[in-house]
């Protein structure tokens, strides 16, 4: 390594980012602006070209119809290319007379340049002409590169467009995005760009193959061609297929350093600028700079280890007498590149899909070709291909969004845009689909002999050479380790395959992920998101990408996985112990591992039955109160007359009650079934249901008619009509809730499971391959061994504990006397943006109190409480009651007679007053501008002081009211609010998680703003009706947050019903309990803010757990791989990091850790994560640091004492 | 609906291969072949007498002690085949990529009795295309004291010929110190003669 070196790769860089902007700004004036972003003519052909394809421009396309096109085109491009390969003989441009192409190998040659591949299983110069290179290769180069870029403008609108009616719903039109990335982007940059190779040397004639001799007298043959065209579009599409068979290490395609350097810019040239288009599609560049500099972390650790490996002398080189050493690995390098320029070229053409070459990668250092296997086995997200790894990597970001979402405490978003179960589905069959394709097919290749005679080098290079083969083509890379001679009937097939795979099924769930994002509303961002645009984030995101891209190579479905496990090391156990056979595993040690991963199926559904044994508890007290219940069933209502003889009830079960029987229950019975009071008024005991020991009121009409089955009458007698059919009564529901029956799985959940299952099978697959790698290098992998490795990699932890979670965080709200109508409504409650919160109650201290009266100028003190004592008499209000008291307690009026009052007026929300009538007097009180206006309909009007008066009560935080007697306006009474102590610090503790407080208060707009000021609350709705707090919520609603309220009145119902967390109280109305899906017990307004809480610590409990089960398995894989595989390679020897006793005690100490990790893991999954009230981001950070890097370490520590101790106690 | 997209993919097919499969190359052929006709026909290289012997672009074999010797080529059979390029792809842990440097080794040691210091790697090791044209300046001086016996001529002026050959890093930064294996031998020709065509 030269301090040059350095240099130049640093320079390199320095480029790269110089060109993002302009390149991505134009880009964007490309496929988004309005104006034409190049002179008038470009514009001319642009429409001359619509018009030859019959394409009509503006027409938006759904995503298959887009899919559709894109498939379309590239199957005509297979068999056009197909064709030319195969009747080349015939056709013009052959100076060399080659013959047409061999069927296998025109196949896959067609489907390698179709997909961006470029694989060369052909040797150019001797296999095909120039036309076949021109317009058969190169014109793939152009359009094959167009497509990708296609696809990730897809992806980027899905993302960032707002969903609206108009188009909404499409996602661009793909002949349009092919077209205009074709002449505005890649046809003038590739034409400048192949003049200035010629300069340097690349040839663009149509000259025949020239003959020269040599100054020795020998006789050479040197190739020509159109190659200087051709090689702009192979570096600038990201394509790579060379012109000739050494790629862009040969001097007429490469013949320059400086020619070098711009081939590697020109590699990432347009996908570096894509991140940009990116971020100002999402109208903010962060977003786009956050992509770049992940993709340039992951580049640069790469390029670093290339560089240092490629430093050292080739193994084979070793030990030659009087050969220079010290100057690193040349074999396969050219001389005017250099080691860095090859290093930084190899990193690259990985990082992207391109795949040319200026060295060969065969001949690279162990750990140098590792750098570039990995790069493409990681997708190639790295930059990737021009378009394919912007997808690809926005499909990392999806899945990075969703476990980092979990981790704060809410449904994962990205740019405002929910990421759920569907998404979640198609990101996993995007991951999925890579490597059971490349493992699959390699596993094939090397238990074959028609796959493993094809091979140069023999040994574990051998094995390297197939998988990087396949990995290259699934893919569409085109790099080779070119030991591999591909062109046999086997691999032509099989890679053909690979490419067309890779590229096709990988880019449909990429763009189906498009199309169902486009539709989504989009969430304003709040101090609750976490910003997907930081640092932290990228540090997150580059994690995913090397934990899901690599591992995965390495070599509730997840816990059916450990039982199958569990049955077969106990099947070998048997055969060992009844048959041994020679060189097997010892049977105390496939025992010792069987036991171990029945512990862990016993853990996992221990967690679950101890989750579900504190509901089954409460369920049974709940049970015994249905029992034995018997029904007064009503025959007619009203009832007639009495016939003698004849009753007007029915005894029958409660359970055979229906929907609309009447019932009677007098007093010491039990209700039997869930109801509405139509007659009389009772004092029942609810504490069955709400463990309140003191008597409620029930009675007909009004808020308070709601009785629910179980509860008993204390007083009196009501009849009540049933409500409900049988089995669905409150109690029924309870029941079923608390005991999970009826438990679904929430929307998180299922996506999370989705990710779970994705992640089983991967690894599934990566041990099952194993197998075959192992055979071919000689290993014969003992299956308890692989069922060990895949027990231990599978997230077992999560998925072990993933239904306890659940259940234990609906039981945390039931512990709260909150019963949740679905666990969806839990979820939402995290998620909530809004809280709609009472005034009174939840706010203020229980009620309003009158404190004193102030009579109009001109009014005796006495005639203003004589009428305010009128006014109140039916007030059955808190306050109407604590203004009879005042006035008695300081005007000593005692109470009178009500006869001779005509009729009283209750108070309504509408009217806002209430008051009697008698004699000539209509005696009315309520609010002031109320009350204002009903003295002017009456001819009278409102003195200007008393006006003053009430605002200044108003500004106090106090409630006037005003009394008037017919014209005449009496004075005022002045209410006074008490705030809850420590009320302040709560909102500010919401405030930082990002949750907007507004106070409903039928106050008057200046007391509410008062009291708003003392409380601390963000913002108020004052002289609220139930249609200004519908309008709210739809508002709110609007802006794409989430509400939550708490209401009891029947008239709450409806906004209950459209906010996303109602919580009604028990108390309330039937309608109001039917419209929530939540009900509070206690009736405590309060308890919004703990339901609140809960629903994030249900998320976060599930985030965290995974993301620790997940890095758990970095340490089990140092563990557990270097025991399978160090005594045949002992180049693994490095990686046995942890040291440990022996293999068997590894894989043993892996498996125990793996069990007991669980065990203590099940109170944290039944207590929940501490919700901390700090912002998204400082959420994410703590959690990361505690649950991300303790669980890498974590495992490291507890492995390697359990070996100590296994190995204390001589067990191994 | 589908059918028009159909009916769009099949023209638009036949349209970008017209586009940019035939008129771009072709188009570019002409421009390129005006502007800088030298490269664009393959840096061909002629000697005094107007001969074209080789590009000076692409590596040749020289087998005559008189001559540099350029690195060992994997392109076509015998090596150094234009027609036919490639690496050896031997793998770092490969036999029979130590067998065939040992026997390199042995060669050149053979070859350069006075040959000052270790034998460079590089000439025991097969370039990426098998046609790389050039030699770092230390392996061409390395063969100076060859070169100078098989023609008779003082080492130095050998040396002054090589250095004046070697070409520095392109714009000062990119990549390495290079001498052109053909360029030098045609140099050496001019200053020493031709070498007879018959021996070796």
């Amino acid at each position: 390594m030269t301090a040059i070196g350095w240099v130049q790769i640093v320079l390199f860089f320095a480029v790269v980012l110089a060109l993002t902007k302009p390149l991505g700004a134009y880009m964007f004036r490309v496929f988004e602006g309005e104006r034409q972003p190049l002179p008038r003519v470009f514009g001319s052909v642009e429409r001359f070209t619509y018009r030859l394809c019959g394409v009509d421009p503006a027409r938006g396309q759904t995503w298959p119809v887009y899919t559709f096109c894109l498939l379309a085109f590239s199957f005509f491009g297979v068999l056009v290319t197909y064709g030319i390969e195969r009747l080349q003989h015939v056709l013009p441009l052959n100076p060399q007379h080659l013959a047409a192409v061999e069927p296998a190998l025109a196949f896959n040659t067609a489907a390698s340049f179709t997909t961006n591949t470029n694989w060369q299983a052909y040797v150019p110069e001797t296999t095909v002409s120039y036309l076949t290179q021109m317009a058969g290769l190169a014109w793939h180069n152009f359009t094959s590169a167009a497509a990708g870029i296609a696809v990730a403008l897809v992806i980027a609108r899905g993302l960032t467009r707002k969903a609206g009616p108009p188009g909404g719903k499409t996602i661009g039109n793909f002949w349009v995005d092919l077209i205009r990335s074709t002449i505005y982007v890649l046809l003038p940059i590739s034409f400048f760009y192949a003049l200035f190779l010629v300069s340097q040397g690349v040839l663009q004639n149509l000259l025949p193959y020239q003959e020269v001799t040599t100054l020795e007298g020998v006789k050479q043959v040197i190739a020509m061609g159109p190659v200087a065209s051709q090689e702009a579009i192979k570096m600038l599409g990201t394509n790579g297929g060379g012109f000739f068979n050494a790629n862009s290490a040969h001097p007429f395609e490469n013949p320059t350093p400086l020619s070098n350097f711009v081939q590697m810019v020109s590699i990432f040239a347009i996908p570096s600028g894509l991140t940009w288009t990116y971020g100002r599609m999402a109208r903010d560049q962060r977003q786009g700079w956050a992509l770049w500099t992940a993709m340039a972390v992951l580049c640069i650790a790469g390029v670093v280890t290339l560089y240092w490996a490629e430093a050292h002398d080739n193994p084979a080189l070793r030990g030659l007498a009087q050969l220079q050493q010290g100057c690193g690995n040349l074999e396969g390098k050219e001389t005017r590149f250099g080691l860095s320029a090859s290093a930084l070229f190899a990193t690259i053409t990985t990082d992207a899909s391109c795949g040319a070459v200026n060295a060969m990668h065969d001949s690279f250092t162990p750990l140098g070709g590792l750098v570039p296997l990995v790069n493409i086995q990681l997708g190639e997200v790295i930059f990737g291909g021009v378009g394919a790894g912007m997808y690809g990597m926005l499909i990392f970001v999806v899945l990075t969004v969703f476990i980092a979402g979990l981790m704060v405490g809410r449904t994962p978003e990205y740019l405002g845009k929910k990421i759920e179960a569907r998404e979640m589905k198609l990101a996993m069959l995007y991951v999925l689909i890579f490597p059971l394709l490349i493992l699959s097919l390699a596993a094939w290749a090397l238990v074959v002999p028609y796959g493993t005679s094809s091979l140069s080098n023999a040994g574990p290079h051998g094995l390297s050479e197939i998988l990087y083969a396949f990995s290259s083509g699934a893919g569409n890379n085109g790099s080779a380790f070119a030991g591999l001679n591909a062109n046999t009937l086997f691999y032509n097939l099989a890679l053909g395959t690979d490419m067309l795979v890779g590229r096709f099924l990988m880019m449909i769930p990429a763009i189906a992920i498009a199309g169902a994002m486009v539709d989504k509303k989009v969430t304003p961002a709040g101090p609750g998101t976490f910003p997907t645009n930081g640092g932290l984030f990228v540090g997150l995101l580059v994690s995913v990408v090397l934990i899901v891209g690599a591992l995965t190579f390495f070599p509730n479905p997840v816990m059916f996985v450990v039982e199958i496990g569990s049955v077969l090391t106990t099947a070998i156990w048997l055969r060992d112990v009844f048959a041994p056979s020679p060189g097997a595993a010892p049977t105390w040690f496939t025992l010792a591992v069987s036991i171990w991963l029945w512990f862990t199926v016993v853990f996992a559904n221990f967690a679950e039955a101890v989750a579900e044994g504190r509901g089954k508890a409460q369920a049974e007290t709940l049970r015994r109160m249905r029992q034995d219940t018997v029904a007064r069933k009503v025959r007619f209502w009203p009832p007639t007359d009495d016939v003698p003889g004849i009753s007007n009830e029915d005894i029958i079960p409660a359970s055979r009650l229906k929907k609309g029987d009447l019932v009677i229950v007098d007093a010491g019975q039990i209700i039997p079934g869930d109801g509405e009071v139509i007659d009389g008024i009772a004092s029942v005991d609810e504490s069955a249901i709400t463990g309140e020991s003191a008597p409620v009121i029930r009675e007909s009409g009004g808020d308070r008619s709601a009785v629910t089955g179980g509860t008993k009458v204390l007083s009196d007698r009501i009849v009540a009509r049933i409500t409900v059919d049988p089995g669905e009564s409150f109690l029924d529901r309870m029941i079923g809730l608390v005991e999970g029956a009826a438990r679904q799985k929430t929307p998180n959940e299922i996506a999370l499971h989705i990710l779970l299952v994705g992640l089983t099978i991967v690894f599934l697959f990566a041990c099952v391959t194993l197998v075959p790698m192992g055979l071919y290098s000689g290993i014969r992998l003992g299956a308890t061994a692989v069922v060990a490795l895949l027990v231990c990699l599978i997230p077992t932890t999560i998925g072990g504990l993933l239904s306890a979670i659940g259940i234990a965080g609906m039981d945390r709200l039931l512990r709260k006397n909150v019963l949740a109508m679905s666990g969806r409504a839990v979820e939402a409650a995290g998620d909530v943006d809004t809280l709609l919160l009472d005034k009174t109650g939840t706010i203020t201290l229980g009620n309003r109190m009158a404190s004193e009266i102030l009579p109009a100028p001109g009014v005796r003190v006495e005639e203003l409480a004589d009428a305010a004592q009128l006014a109140s008499l039916a007030d059955e209000t808190p306050e109407g009651r604590s203004i009879v008291v005042l006035l008695k307690e300081k005007y000593h009026l005692r109470g009178r007679e009500t006869k001779g009052i005509a009729h009283f007026i209750p108070f309504s929300a509408q009217t806002r007053m209430s008051g009697c009538d008698l004699d000539q007097r209509h005696v009315r009180k309520g609010a002031v501008d109320a009350v204002g206006d009903y003295v002017k309909t009456q001819g009278g009007h409102m003195p200007e002081e008393l006006v003053q008066t009430a605002w200044r009560i108003a500004d106090a935080g106090g409630t006037p009211l005003a009394v008037a007697d017919g014209v005449r306006v009496l004075g005022l009474i002045h209410l006074k609010d008490v705030v809850k102590g420590g009320i302040a610090e709560r909102f500010a503790r919401f405030r930082a998680m990002g949750i907007r407080t507004v106070m409903i208060t039928g106050d008057n707009p200046r007391t509410a703003a008062a009291i708003a000021r003392e409380s601390g609350v963000d913002d108020f709705l004052a002289q609220a009706t139930p249609e200004t707090k519908m309008q709210l919520i739809k508002d709110e609603q609007g802006k794409g947050k989430l509400v939550a309220m708490t209401g009891d009145g029947t008239n709450d119902a409806p906004a209950l019903a459209q906010a996303d967390v109602g919580v009604a109280m028990n108390t309330g109305t039937q309608a109001a309990k039917e419209a929530g899906n939540m009900v509070d017990l206690d009736s405590d307004p309060t308890k919004l803010l703990e339901v609140v809480e809960v629903g994030k610590q249900l998320l976060m409990t599930r985030g965290t757990l995974t993301t620790f089960s997940i890095a758990n398995d970095v340490a089990k894989y140092f563990a557990i791989l270097p025991a399978l595989f160090v005594g045949v390679f002992p180049e693994l020897a490095p990686l046995n990091v942890m040291r440990l006793a022996s293999p068997y005690s590894a894989i043993l100490s892996a498996v125990v850790f793996n069990a007991i990790i669980i065990i203590l893991l099940i109170p944290l999954a039944l207590r929940g994560v501490r919700y901390r009230p700090l912002g998204a981001a400082a959420l994410l950070r703590r959690s990361l640091l505690v649950y991300g890097v303790g669980g890498v370490i974590a495992p490291f520590i507890g492995i390697k004492i359990i070996d100590l101790g296994l190995a204390a106690v001589g067990l191994v | 609906m589908l059918r028009t997209e159909l009916l769009a993919a099949g023209r638009a097919t036949l349209v970008t291969l017209i586009g940019v499969g035939l008129a771009y190359p072709l188009v570019t052929t002409a421009v390129a072949g005006a502007i800088f006709p030298q490269q664009a026909a393959g840096s061909l290289v002629g000697d005094d007498s107007g001969n074209v012997v080789g590009s000076g672009l692409i590596a040749q074999a020289f087998g005559k002690a008189g001559y540099l010797q350029p690195r060992p080529s994997a392109a076509g059979e015998k090596g150094y085949d234009a027609a036919g390029s490639s690496g050896s792809n031997l793998g770092p842990t490969s036999k029979a990529l130590h067998e065939r440097a040992a026997k390199d080794l042995q060669r050149l040691l053979q070859e350069n009795p006075n040959a000052v210091g270790p034998v460079p790697a590089e000439l025991v090791t097969a370039s990426a295309s098998g046609l790389d044209p050039h030699l770092s300046p230390a392996a061409a001086l390395w063969q100076a004291p060859r070169i100078a016996r098989a023609r008779n001529v003082d080492e130095a002026r050998v040396r002054t010929i090589i250095e004046a050959n070697i070409e520095g890093r392109d714009l000062l930064v990119f990549g390495e110190p290079r001498v052109n294996v053909l360029l030098v031998n045609r140099a050496l020709d001019r200053h020493f003669g031709r070498l007879p065509l018959a021996t070796r």
